[in-house]
């Protein structure tokens, strides 16, 4: 299989992953959407397995790396202010569902900036590492 | 956030990348494939807007039996 063809296959399994999951969403079947996902992997294992040359291009790379950065710079810093909006606006009942949705993703704020920063640091380690 | 140390300014490399491969007759598919990349990569490193890794510019310089400094110019 050509890197061409596996690039289009690879297109119509997240198609058939998206698409499957919706239908579930909608029927409120769960078993469905796990059917898709596992249908899913298995599908592009496959593919994976049959494609002659998985070409790693490494200005794709470089790509996903800058869009990686400007995910993380455009949603933590979002989340964080829509987290003490959420907060603030309902200071005067601390057991409102929005204010523990704040507190929620205020946590999830925190775990998104240490995990940036435990992977920061892993690989800058790596790079500063004098070991030959 | 680094993101302003990202930008590479990648008007001050030029490359001859395009004349070399119109000397020799071979396509930007040939020449990806050569060197391992996608066709994509090479239109980028040919109108400037990517700069290429060392490892990268190495190979499209041995691809075409020159020195890097004779393909690439900073």
């Amino acid at each position: 299989m050509s890197y061409k063809k596996f690039i289009y296959l690879r297109i119509l399994v997240i198609a058939f992953i998206a698409i499957t999951i919706s239908i579930a969403i909608n029927m409120d079947n769960v078993v469905l959407a796990i059917s898709a996902i596992v249908i899913g992997m298995i599908a592009m294992f496959a593919i994976k397995k049959n494609v002659k040359e998985l070409r790693k291009d490494e200005m794709i790379q470089s790509i996903a790396g800058k869009s990686s950065l400007w995910a993380y710079s455009i949603c933590v810093p979002s989340l964080a202010l829509l987290s003490i909006f959420f907060m603030f606006s309902s200071l005067n009942n601390k057991d409102s569902d929005i204010y523990n949705l704040g507190i929620i993703l205020s946590y999830i704020v925190l775990f998104h900036i240490a995990v940036y920063s435990i992977a920061f640091m892993y690989l800058r380690n790596k790079y500063n590492s004098d070991d030959k | 956030m680094h993101l302003c140390t990202l930008e590479i300014n990648t008007t001050q490399m030029t490359n001859k990348i395009k004349i070399l491969r119109a000397e020799r007759g071979i396509t930007q598919e040939e020449l990806a494939d050569a060197v391992e990349v996608t066709r994509q990569t090479i239109v980028a490193i040919e109108k400037s807007k990517y700069v290429p890794s060392l490892g990268l510019a190495f190979r499209i310089a041995k691809y075409f039996d020159k020195n890097i400094e004779e393909v690439f110019e900073y």
